[in-house]
């Protein structure tokens, strides 16, 4: 299911799957008991959210459409009372006004059916580092001989310093904060341009491979990997 | 989107002017007539008593001669019941024999009714006098006249009078109008208040009653009953948007992850490939179904309620930044002229879509080599967004069908996309009260979508 077994996931995760519809639900626990997660899955929002309220949880992926209570109201209380476990909204409203309402809700990301499992799970892992407070201080970001300067806002290679635009430097940046996960296409729409919808033609690939240019030259050891089908990963 | 006025002219305000001005008008003229009317009816009875009294001294002169008159005069000069009435009997060369006027004025002879300033003996004032002067028989002349003292004073009562009723008439009737322009303003204001909050997204907003049963508890009874309709339509319209989509999205997301599961079970070439290509064909399915739908929904203003103020400059910069490496690639020349802070109050997401959209068809279009130029400048209340490239252009015959839905044109038949860029766009900017103009130019395409400036 998994498609590189050798990608270093973030430790077990603790997942509450809140989804009515039973093959996906099955998909999503088969495929992320496979990753090496453990997932508890409730079918009902009433459920859910007692489940959300009280479970020790570090990621919840909540299906939006539900019987009984709606995956908006259940995020809405837990939030209201002041649980903040990290939620990933997977839902079968795809539009860009449903997405910026579920984000407004309180969701930490949004993933529309149908979904890419590869996505998934790396939104979920990147959604679950973004809740670790130490990543958010540091100063510096370094892979292998690269290190980013955040506050100074430049990039050097070993000895090589490299110019890049701001737009570059935010895509490394993120790029360098997710090392060893994958980063699809959208992710990089959504973080560093904001874009919650999907540009017809796929400008990201031409952004990246110019990054890249800058980033791997010949006889260094390539940092910008491509997930076939899947997206890009930084090596860690 | 409209503007909500607080201010500014009121059609109301003005026909209350008006109203208070045409009343004012005829009051006055009403009183004018009274005023005029009575103080000629007063000044003709006089006249007339005169008269008679003046008949009557002729005829005692005629009758008991001069000493008879003189009598009668001195009687009448010192009756108290006279005050007002005024003689002078003179002789031929004008010297007073009798009467209570100090001197012979000079006046016409004929009879005629005359008013002139004139010193009473007998009180001593010089007062004004209205009289009737003749030549008796025999040369002598006499005057009778009644001292219009009191007739003056009741004009000017009247006057006064008239003019208490015109100024009051003016305050009550402003307090009155102010009052009345002001409830009617407010309620009026109620209502607009309503349809403004509704037209930006706020479905369950209605017009408050107060219960008095009047024509505009009415009015806003069927305003509340067309806004219910309106908000049940919305609702059932996005109830149908939603389950369209989960009754799609649910199989496809199924039809996805069993390809994916095949996929991971490792099968030989020519599977992987033919799933690869379903896969891609899923996706495809689904990219137009998500683009059909959120013109569908922008169609429904159901994002309406997501409009905020935002730097229109910034969503376009974005947007140019995200392209430029794409539009070098194919060695286009992408040359942009954005005044920077630009505000307008709309929706990011499909604000920077449309840009994105209109980016991509002009790198689609335009060939190697070409040019392809984007602005965003203010010009008064408006900025105007143009996009400018050296393809081969849409033609006026072409034009509305290109904005249509699904409406693929000629050029668009060899490239992938279902032509839902431009529909989309045309959407978007409806949305935002706005339209695409398409500019007459010799060659490729050039499109305008003015943009109201966000003011407050």
């Amino acid at each position: 299911m998994v498609s590189c077994p050798d990608t270093p996931y973030i430790s077990l995760m603790r997942i509450l799957i809140i989804e009515d519809d039973t093959s996906t639900a099955r998909f999503l626990e088969k495929g992320l008991g496979e990753a090496g997660h453990a997932t508890t899955w409730v079918e009902t929002g009433v459920e859910g959210l007692t489940h959300a309220l009280d479970g020790p949880y570090d990621v919840i992926i909540l299906d939006r459409m539900l019987p009984e209570l709606d995956g908006i109201s259940i995020l809405k209380t837990m939030r209201s009372n002041k649980v903040q476990t990290p939620v990933l909204l997977l839902s079968a409203l795809g539009q860009t006004d449903h997405r910026v309402e579920g984000l407004r809700a309180g969701a930490d990301d949004y993933l529309t059916k149908p979904f890419v499992f590869s996505e998934l799970l790396a939104r979920l892992e990147a959604i679950l580092r973004r809740s670790m407070p130490s990543s958010s201080d540091e100063t510096t970001l370094t892979v292998q001989d690269l290190t980013l300067d955040l506050m100074a806002r430049t990039a050097t290679r070993g000895t090589r310093k490299i110019d890049l635009q701001p737009r570059e430097f935010q895509i490394l940046e993120y790029l360098m904060r997710t090392a060893g996960r994958i980063v699809t296409r959208t992710m990089l729409l959504e973080n560093v341009w904001d874009y919650h919808f999907d540009p017809q033609t796929n400008v990201i690939d031409v952004h990246i491979s110019r990054l890249r240019k800058k980033i791997d030259q010949p006889g260094e050891t390539p940092l910008i990997q491509t997930v076939r089908g899947a997206g890009y990963r930084m090596v860690k | 989107m409209t503007l909500f006025h607080h201010r500014g002219k009121s059609a109301i305000r003005r026909l209350f002017a008006l109203h208070i001005i045409a009343s004012l008008l005829a009051s006055a003229m009403v009183l004018g007539v009274v005023y005029i009317g009575t103080m000629r009816l007063l000044e003709n009875q006089t006249a007339q008593a005169v008269d008679a009294e003046l008949n009557g001294l002729v005829r005692d002169y005629i009758e008991g001669g001069q000493f008879a008159l003189r009598t009668d005069i001195a009687d009448r000069s010192t009756s108290r019941a006279n005050a007002d009435s005024l003689y002078l009997y003179a002789t031929a060369d004008a010297h007073p024999i009798a009467g209570n006027l100090s001197r012979w004025p000079d006046v016409p002879m004929d009879g005629s009714w005359q008013t002139i300033h004139l010193m009473r003996t007998d009180i001593d004032k010089n007062v004004l006098v209205g009289l009737r002067a003749i030549t008796l028989p025999g040369g002598a002349r006499l005057i009778v006249g009644r001292d219009l003292r009191s007739q003056r004073e009741f004009r000017d009562i009247l006057k006064y009078a008239s003019w208490a009723l015109l100024a009051s008439f003016l305050v009550f009737g402003s307090l009155g109008g102010l009052f009345v322009t002001r409830s009617i303003l407010k309620r009026v204001g109620e209502i607009q208040q309503a349809a403004t909050e509704t037209a930006r997204g706020d479905l369950s907003r209605r017009v408050p009653l107060r219960g008095s049963g009047d024509e505009f508890d009415r009015l806003a009874e069927s305003l509340n009953d067309m806004l219910s309709k309106n908000e049940t339509l919305v609702t059932e319209l996005q109830m149908v948007t939603d389950s369209l989509s989960h009754d799609l999205r649910t199989p496809l997301a199924r039809l996805r992850n069993t390809l994916e599961t095949i996929l991971t079970r490792q099968p030989d070439g020519d599977t992987t490939e033919a799933i690869s290509n379903a896969l891609s064909e899923a996706d495809y399915v689904h990219q137009v179904f998500t683009d059909l739908l959120d013109i569908a929904r922008v169609d429904a203003n159901l994002a309406q309620s997501q409009i905020e103020p935002l730097d229109l400059s910034q969503i376009v910069s974005d947007a140019i930044e995200l392209y430029t490496p794409l539009a070098e690639d194919k060695e286009q020349s992408l040359k942009a002229d954005i005044t920077p802070f630009i505000k307008i109050e709309g929706h990011k997401q499909f604000l920077a879509r449309a840009v994105s959209n209109l980016l991509d068809n002009a790198v689609k279009f335009t060939p190697p080599g070409g040019e392809i130029s984007i602005s965003l400048t203010p010009a008064g209340n408006t900025a105007l967004l143009t996009i400018s490239d050296t393809g081969p252009g849409i033609s006026a015959d072409d034009w509305p069908k290109a904005l249509q839905r699904m409406g693929r044109l000629e050029r668009e038949r060899t490239s992938p996309g279902a032509g839902l860029g431009l529909s989309l766009v045309a959407k978007v900017a409806a949305l935002h009260g706005t339209q695409l103009v398409r500019q007459e130019t010799g060659e490729g395409l050039t499109i305008t979508i003015p943009f109201e400036l966000y003011s407050g």
